[in-house]
């Protein structure tokens, strides 16, 4: 019954986070499906799905975490930060409002997730170039103020969804592996003085776990 | 009252004709189940006609519910007491843009497409979600108390598609109140208290699930949009929705979760077979509603929950619960002071001085008051 793609080097957990009607939802299907649902339901509670990318090669397994939009939920959603070492933070670049709430999007971040997640700021639905509402330079700007990366995409054309992810998740890749040359270094002794210190673990390392409980 | 011209759904003059209730049970040839239709709404009509209601209410728990469309919208509006003839709906003022909600409500409201039948035209689709729309706006004006949750459009949508908009109106207002409202407060946390009864029921029913899903650290949220949309959120089929709201208008509020306990015993084999660990359970769980591998036997999934709600009453379920958040309470409270204490000695060794203080000054002027009496007594006899 359970699921067997189970063949990577790290699996990292990113959140989806961002007012509700942005395109969460669509984003994760785009990019762990090559789908997007015209038809696709309201996000009640929290899906999520999965997806493996190579990097330097190795392989990386995504478990990209789904949540509810509306406000009311953040109570119960926020629980499932823990252990996220990625945050894709979507607005709508055609609703103003949806961009003026990442403010409190970045907020639930602080005090709910590990205060060295990667967070990427997503303007979603490009494709609305004519209902444009929140000018790129302007989100760039604000992105580069709250050192978080940035980049606009459309789940519905496809574009730069594949990048975002793959952005994100070279970023935590690079910072989990210095963190482990790190590692390395400390334990020879050595003087890691031209290493970044970072604090941030992956969710899982590769030892490829497989907890099989079954007891029929 | 019963209106019987209401019996037809019309959306913009087209009346959608109403279905009937697919048959689970153990004999699946097409005539057994026209007989079996007919034969039980005959005992619908008759027990409408008598005010049955305790009758009525047995039916909903039996095999196919109330079977048809047409019957079930007479018996649901019968159960909950709905007047027709009340003109709340009319009365309330229009402006339907101006409450907070309406933004989400939209949103919400225009990703409900898979709900809709394949029957249902583009336009009369359209129609349907206007009317959704107001529905709930018009709910919220009229009951401020109540806040609006992601789902609550997928309950009503389900009953505006087989009633006109005066009685889902006034359906929907009254069951929000009786089985909805404790979705419906300002925050989830009600709601997230009642999911736990999930674990409560499951541990005295299989204590082998109840290791297996505590051990995996699933939590409840994977049965969220089970319960508070009444699993309308979740299953594909209208029928298997439709049947599964006769049940639960018929009975007591925690039915859903007592439904969802018996879809995870039913699951069990499947379940200890999924890797123990809060991902892959959680991802095997929410998708149970909609596996069309293995389609839920809905009819018998009722008589389990039926089953369970017998030897868990919700009642004393309702209070035991209410005991574990009361001492999980008490425990936080607890821990809460010692973290005082420890943290901030100087204000609590103050605080118990206090206390020691205003103890003393109470058994100081007690003992005062008692010499003064020997005193008095001693004075009063022996001089």
């Amino acid at each position: 019954m359970s699921s067997k793609d189970d063949e990577y080097d790290y699996l990292f957990k990113v959140v989806l986070i961002g007012d509700s009607g942005v395109g969460k939802s669509n984003l994760l299907s785009r990019f762990t499906r090559n789908e997007f649902n015209l038809e696709s339901k309201s996000t009640i509670g929290v899906e999520f799905a999965t997806r493996s990318i190579q990097v330097d090669n190795k392989t990386i397994k995504a478990q990209i975490w789904d949540t509810a939009g509306q406000e009311r939920y953040r109570a119960i959603t926020s629980a499932y930060y823990r252990g996220a070492v990625g945050a894709l933070l979507v607005y709508d670049i055609a609703k103003h409002l949806t961009y003026e709430n990442v403010e409190r999007w970045l907020k639930e971040l602080r005090d709910h997730a590990d205060q060295n997640i990667v967070i990427m700021l997503v303007g979603n639905k490009s494709d609305l170039r004519h209902l444009r509402a929140v000018p790129t330079d302007e989100a760039r700007a604000f992105a580069e103020r709250n050192n978080l990366s940035f980049i606009e995409t459309s789940a519905l054309d496809s574009t730069n969804v594949e990048a975002a992810f793959q952005q994100i998740l070279t970023e935590i890749y690079r910072i989990v592996s210095q963190k482990q040359i790190r590692n390395d270094n400390a334990d020879d002794q050595s003087s890691p003085d031209n290493i970044t210190p970072v604090t941030i673990l992956p969710t899982d390392n590769a030892e490829r776990k497989k907890n099989n409980c079954c007891q029929v | 009252m019963i209106d019987d011209k209401n019996d037809a759904i019309i959306v913009n003059g087209q009346p959608m004709t109403s279905t009937n209730t697919k048959m689970n049970h153990s004999v699946n040839d097409d005539d057994d189940d026209i007989l079996f239709t007919e034969f039980k709404s005959i005992q619908i009509k008759k027990s409408l006609q008598q005010n049955d209601r305790l009758a009525l209410k047995t039916l909903a728990c039996s095999n196919g519910g109330f079977v048809t469309n047409e019957l079930r919208v007479k018996v649901w509006c019968r159960l909950a007491n709905v007047d027709d003839n009340d003109n709340v709906f009319n009365d309330i003022s229009s402006n339907i843009q101006r409450n907070d909600n309406y933004r989400q409500v939209i949103l919400d409201v225009e990703r409900s497409l898979k709900r809709f039948p394949p029957s249902v035209q583009e336009v009369q689709r359209i129609a349907y979600q206007d009317k959704l729309t107001e529905i709930i706006i018009r709910i919220l004006d009229h009951n401020p108390d109540m806040y609006y949750y992601q789902g609550y459009h997928d309950v009503c949508l389900t009953f505006l598609l087989v009633m006109n908009e005066q009685q889902a109106f006034h359906l929907i207002n009254t069951i929000s109140r009786s089985h909805l409202r404790f979705y419906m407060e300002r925050t989830m946390n009600t709601t997230s208290n009642l999911l736990e009864i999930i674990y409560l029921i499951i541990r005295d029913e299989d204590n082998e699930l109840y290791d297996y899903l505590i051990r995996s650290d699933v939590g409840t949220i994977f049965s969220l949009s089970w319960v508070i949309t009444w699993f309308s959120h979740v299953l594909n089929d209208l029928d298997d929705i439709l049947r599964l709201f006769d049940l639960f208008i018929s009975t007591h509020y925690l039915m859903p979760i007592y439904m969802t306990v018996a879809i995870l015993m039913w699951k069990k084999s499947d379940i200890l077979c999924i890797d123990c660990d809060m991902a892959s359970m959680h991802k095997f769980l929410t998708a149970i509603p909609n596996d069309q591998h293995s389609p839920l036997p809905i009819d018998r999934l009722v008589l389990d929950t039926l089953e369970l709600s017998i030897r868990y009453p919700p009642e004393d379920t309702l209070e035991r619960q209410k005991q574990i958040e009361t001492n999980a309470l008490n425990n936080g409270n607890d821990n809460n002071h010692n973290n005082n204490n420890n943290g901030g000695g100087g204000r609590s060794l103050l605080r118990i001085s206090t206390q020691f203080l205003r103890g003393n000054i109470f058994s100081m002027a007690f003992i005062g008051f008692i010499s003064v009496i020997v005193y008095q007594f001693y004075y009063d006899h022996l001089q």
